[in-house]
């Protein structure tokens, strides 16, 4: 008698271990996400979207870039938002990410004066300002080209961001194209160290700052310059005009961007209205996705939410001043899309 | 402790003043640092305070921005305006947070760090309410999405600004305590560096009164010292204690009054030897002459007694008595001749001690009964060559000293050593010779002899005593001084005196002559060989030059006048060498007589003898150089010396040969045939 009760608990308990699998499947799935603060509030809106259709929620945290890199090389997430692709520090994970455009932005340079007059800046004089050469919003140097408005006598505050972060990558990689001394002192970098000003983290921290500091400058994407009210620079591009950023602008500079074997972050206009510092956000995942004991359902998923992002999901990116994928760019995308295996299989093949 | 007398001057004030400026620097280094620290410290905290204000501000700034964005989101209906308020919200919130942080990395007090806690709990949650609104109100749930913010949301924020308010109220109410602490403690370490200020400044004093006294105490007993030799006194008591350069230089003045000390001594002595010497001379010149007149007196004495033999006996009387006075006042030349050391030595060899042993005898019975004669002789003392006799009298009178400075009684110590002197003054020690002596030590226990005496008493009539003669200390210094030796005197008023009396051992005794010698000079008493012719009429006169010259090796022929005279010398003519001449005769005088000599002979020497009235001469020694004229009463010896003088020159200027051995002119062979 006993031990038939034992046999059918013991067959219960075999059948319940089958089967559990099959029940979490049905399962809602939640993605993570962490990492550039840049398109932020694109992929909060488009997340929000995307679980209201789907069903599957989607947590994405503004970190940096750099830290959210960090995160996804030390496998604990699902995928990272950055807006650089050479990352210093992470080389062992060159070939095992690939990196998906996602949208395209603009950094832009805001500051607080009163009256927020529209600065003209050419790449020297944010480098000089940026390096501490330039300390005085009344320097001659900037005088002479802003001629039609009047500048404050105030010494200027630098606000840069504290954290390893992919809108620095743009701006010092911009500068460093325009700029023989910060090519010299600087380079390419994800973070500014040793140069005088303040430190804030993420885009709305130095929005925040700059926002809340007198004679203060610093650098974000579009948006937070929008939302914030914050005035923004009217930045010299190669033509040698003065562009206000604005969706038109960057949209202006994506019309004459070519691809090149590789995708680059900045986006360099060519065409004479075009603002210089327009420049691809991504988000980053790892080639083989059954890692950290993944099943196949959450890597479907995450292909799935990526595909939906630069096809469908790209239409919430022009509400918030964001310039979605031009189609050739959405091609490369899904290319890279189909890179991405579980156990080998290439996981786009098994979405509808 | 190190004295720091040994270190130079130099070295002392150099370091002296080194501690000094290092004292100095230290206590004005530590004080600066002390001012730049506490200054930092309240500048720190000024500026902390500041920072944690304005991030109060901060985050009142967020929370109002939040507000305002979530207060549009409800109002507006447009999705894109919900976006822009978003990311409003957004930047608000990351300035919350990031103010949060930087005032929890500065806060460090509990009460601070519980209103930090208290927002960050506060922020979490608003974050949650803000989230709960926009989704209701993106769901179009309006009125629910109201009810939340007000009911909930509101309160959080003014909450979270009464909190920020509480924390700038504490920030500035906990800064003015940690200001006023710090301002306490500036105060006390001002306090703390004025006490050591003060401390070093003592330390400076202290050590500038080292340094002074170490230098001037030194060179202030320099300075006594010189006075002390600038006035003449050499006994200078110096406390040398460092090899410093004021120690060198007392040093060096010690050695300067040593040195001045010794030359000092050996000056008195040779002052005393030759002071000594001069009175020896002295003494010995007014003996010989003394000793004459005494043999006139003597001898005229002896005449009158012979030629009062026929009268009264009176005249024997009173010729006896003069007798007796010149023996005793023979008795005492000879004394002043020993001292003069006129006496001569007879030297043979002799042990003192028996001479001492031989005296002694005879000086038990001589002092009287309550002085005690000590003897304690050296057994192996050698023996030297010493005249005993006068050896003898030098023990006397020491014993005879000893006893008259003891007139209660007492004891006289004799003992006898042998001592090795070394006297390293050099030539200035006239009177020490280095070498080996034998010591004749008398002592007594008598009154002594003061100080400021002890180099008088052997000058010849220093005496202390109402009847003593003052020769006795006095002859025994001749004689030692005759041996060649010396005299040490170690007396103490009222203790007692030593005499030490040093005769040297070897056969060096400073102008003796062997006892041969001395008898062999003793009987050859010529002083010439030569013809005088002696023209007096006063019998005894002539008599007596006539005895004298005959003991002195001269030929004499006499005459009683001058006719006589003449005749004498008329029929010697070329034989008489010199004439003595009387000045007042019977028959023909002097003057007569000398023209007619002169008329055969201009060179002969003649000597003119006159009484009181020299005048009656008609000839001077000024035109004619061989003629003298000697006044009556003259001394024997004198007129000897004058013969002999006479004599010499008349030769000289004849240019007679010289014989060698008896420094005596001769004249020929001596033929001499009296014809009187």
């Amino acid at each position: 008698m006993i031990g038939r009760y034992i046999k059918s608990i013991i067959y219960s308990f075999v059948l319940f271990l089958i089967f559990y699998p099959c029940l979490c499947f049905a399962k809602d799935i939640e993605l993570t996400g962490k990492g550039a603060t840049f398109p932020l509030p694109f992929y909060l809106k488009a997340f929000g979207h995307y679980q209201k259709h789907y069903k599957t929620k989607i947590n994405y945290v503004g970190v940096g870039s750099g830290e959210g890199l960090k995160a996804l090389s030390s496998k604990t997430i699902d995928f990272a938002g950055t807006d650089f692709i050479r990352v210093d520090g992470f080389p062992e994970n060159i070939n095992e990410l690939i990196y998906i455009p996602t949208c395209i932005g603009a950094v832009v340079v805001i500051y607080n004066l009163t009256d927020n007059p529209n600065v003209k800046f050419t790449p020297e004089i944010i480098s000089d300002i940026f390096l501490g050469k330039i300390t005085r919003w009344d320097d001659p140097k900037l005088r002479c080209i802003n001629k039609d408005i009047k500048l404050p006598e105030l010494p200027i505050t630098v606000v840069r961001r504290l954290d390893r972060s992919g809108t620095t990558y743009v701006f010092s990689e911009f500068l460093s194209r325009h700029s023989e001394m910060w090519r010299k002192n600087v380079g390419i970098k994800n973070i500014l160290t040793g140069l005088p000003g303040l430190e804030a983290k993420g885009n709305p921290g130095v929005a925040g700052l700059v926002k809340q500091k007198s004679g203060s400058i610093g650098y974000v994407e579009l948006v937070y310059a929008l939302a914030n009210r914050l005035p923004t620079g009217h930045i010299m591009n190669r033509s040698g005009r003065f562009i206000e950023p604005s969706v038109v602008s960057i949209k202006k500079a994506v019309e004459g961007y070519t691809q090149e074997k590789e995708l680059t972050t900045l986006i360099e206009a060519i065409n004479p209205d075009g603002y210089p510092i327009s420049c691809f956000t991504f988000i980053a995942v790892l080639r083989e996705q059954s890692y950290y004991g993944r099943d196949l359902q959450r890597a479907v998923e995450l292909v799935k939410m990526l595909k939906w992002l630069i096809g469908d999901g790209q239409q919430y990116g022009e509400a918030l001043h964001y310039v979605s994928l031009p189609s050739n760019i959405q091609e490369t995308a899904r290319k890279s899309l189909e890179q991405i295996t579980y156990k080998g299989n290439p996981l786009l093949l098994h979405i509808k | 402790m190190i004295n720091i007398r040994n270190l130079s001057v130099g070295t002392r004030l150099g370091v002296g003043f080194g501690v000094l400026v290092a004292t100095i620097l230290f206590v004005v280094v530590m004080a600066l640092m002390n001012m730049q620290f506490s200054i930092k410290r309240l500048s720190n905290i000024i500026e902390n305070n500041n920072r944690k204000v304005a991030y109060a501000n901060t985050i009142d700034h967020a929370v109002h921005i939040m507000n305002d964005a979530v207060n549009n989101i409800l109002q507006s209906r447009s999705s894109q305006q919900w976006d822009l308020e978003n990311i409003r919200l957004l930047t608000a919130q990351a300035m919350y947070d990031n103010a949060l942080s930087e005032i929890e990395k500065l806060e460090q007090n509990e009460k601070g760090e519980k209103i930090i806690y208290s927002l960050k709990t506060l922020s979490a949650y608003i974050k949650q309410q803000i989230t709960d609104i926009t989704i209701l109100h993106f769901e179009k749930r309006y009125a629910l999405a109201l009810k939340e913010y007000q009911h909930s949301y509101r309160p959080s924020i003014k909450h979270i600004q009464q909190l920020c308010q509480e924390l700038v109220a504490y920030q500035d109410e906990a800064s003015s305590v940690e200001y006023f602490n710090a301002l306490k403690k500036y105060k006390m370490t001002l306090y703390v560096f004025c006490v050591l200020a003060l401390c070093s400044f003592i330390f400076s004093i202290f050590t500038a009164i080292i340094l002074t006294r170490s230098i001037k105490k030194p060179l202030e007993q320099a300075v006594d010292a010189a006075k002390k030799l600038s006035e003449g006194d050499y006994h200078i008591t110096m406390d040398i204690k460092g090899n410093d350069e004021p120690g060198r230089l007392l040093m060096a003045m010690k050695e300067l009054a040593e040195k001045l000390k010794k030359a000092k001594e050996t000056e008195q002595q040779l002052y005393e030897s030759q002071k000594m010497e001069t009175l020896g001379r002295l003494a010995g010149g007014i003996a010989h002459d003394f000793n004459n007149m005494l043999s006139i007196i003597l001898g005229n004495t002896q005449l009158i007694k012979m030629n009062a033999s026929s009268f009264d006996e009176k005249t024997h009387k009173r010729c006896n008595a003069i007798e007796n006075a010149v023996a005793r006042a023979s008795g005492f030349v000879k004394q002043l001749l020993v001292f003069s050391k006129k006496q001569p030595l007879v030297l043979e060899k002799a042990n003192i001690n028996k001479a001492i042993t031989e005296l002694y005898k005879l000086l038990q019975k001589m002092i009287g009964e309550d002085i005690e004669i000590k003897l304690n002789l050296d057994p192996m003392l050698p023996e030297v060559n010493i005249d005993v006799t006068q050896f003898n009298q030098v023990l006397l009178n020491l014993i005879v000293n000893a006893r008259e400075s003891m007139p209660e009684g007492g004891t006289i110590t004799i003992w006898t050593h042998k001592e090795e002197v070394v006297v390293n003054n050099g030539n200035l020690g006239a009177n020490r010779i280095s070498g080996k002596y034998i010591v004749l030590s008398v002592k007594d226990t008598g009154i002594g002899i003061d100080r400021a005496i002890q180099d008088k008493i052997f000058e010849p009539f220093f005496t202390t005593k109402q009847n003593g003669t003052g020769l006795g200390l006095s002859v025994v210094y001749g004689i030692v001084k005759q041996h060649g030796g010396f005299i040490k005197l170690e007396s103490e008023k009222g203790k007692g005196s030593v005499f030490h009396i040093y005769i040297p051992c070897v056969d060096r005794i400073i102008e003796a002559k062997s006892k041969e010698e001395q008898q062999e000079s003793q009987g050859k008493n010529v002083l010439g060989t030569e013809n005088i012719l002696i023209i007096e009429d006063d019998e005894e006169i002539r008599n007596l030059i006539r005895e004298m010259l005959s003991t002195q090796g001269y030929n004499t022929i006499v005459a009683n006048d001058g006719l006589r005279g003449i005749e004498v010398f008329l029929k010697n003519k070329d034989d008489i060498d010199l004439v003595i001449l009387d000045c007042i005769m019977p028959k023909m005088n002097g003057n007569k007589v000398f023209a007619e000599i002169r008329m055969h002979r201009q060179d002969i020497p003649v000597i003119f003898l006159t009484g009181n009235n020299p005048e009656k001469i008609r000839y001077s020694p000024d035109d004619d150089k061989n003629m003298i004229i000697v006044q009556k009463p003259c001394s024997l010896e004198m007129l000897s010396t004058k013969i002999r003088e006479m004599l010499d020159s008349s030769y000289a200027f004849k240019k007679g040969p010289l014989d060698e051995n008896t420094k005596i002119y001769k004249k020929g062979p001596s033929v001499f045939n009296l014809r009187a």
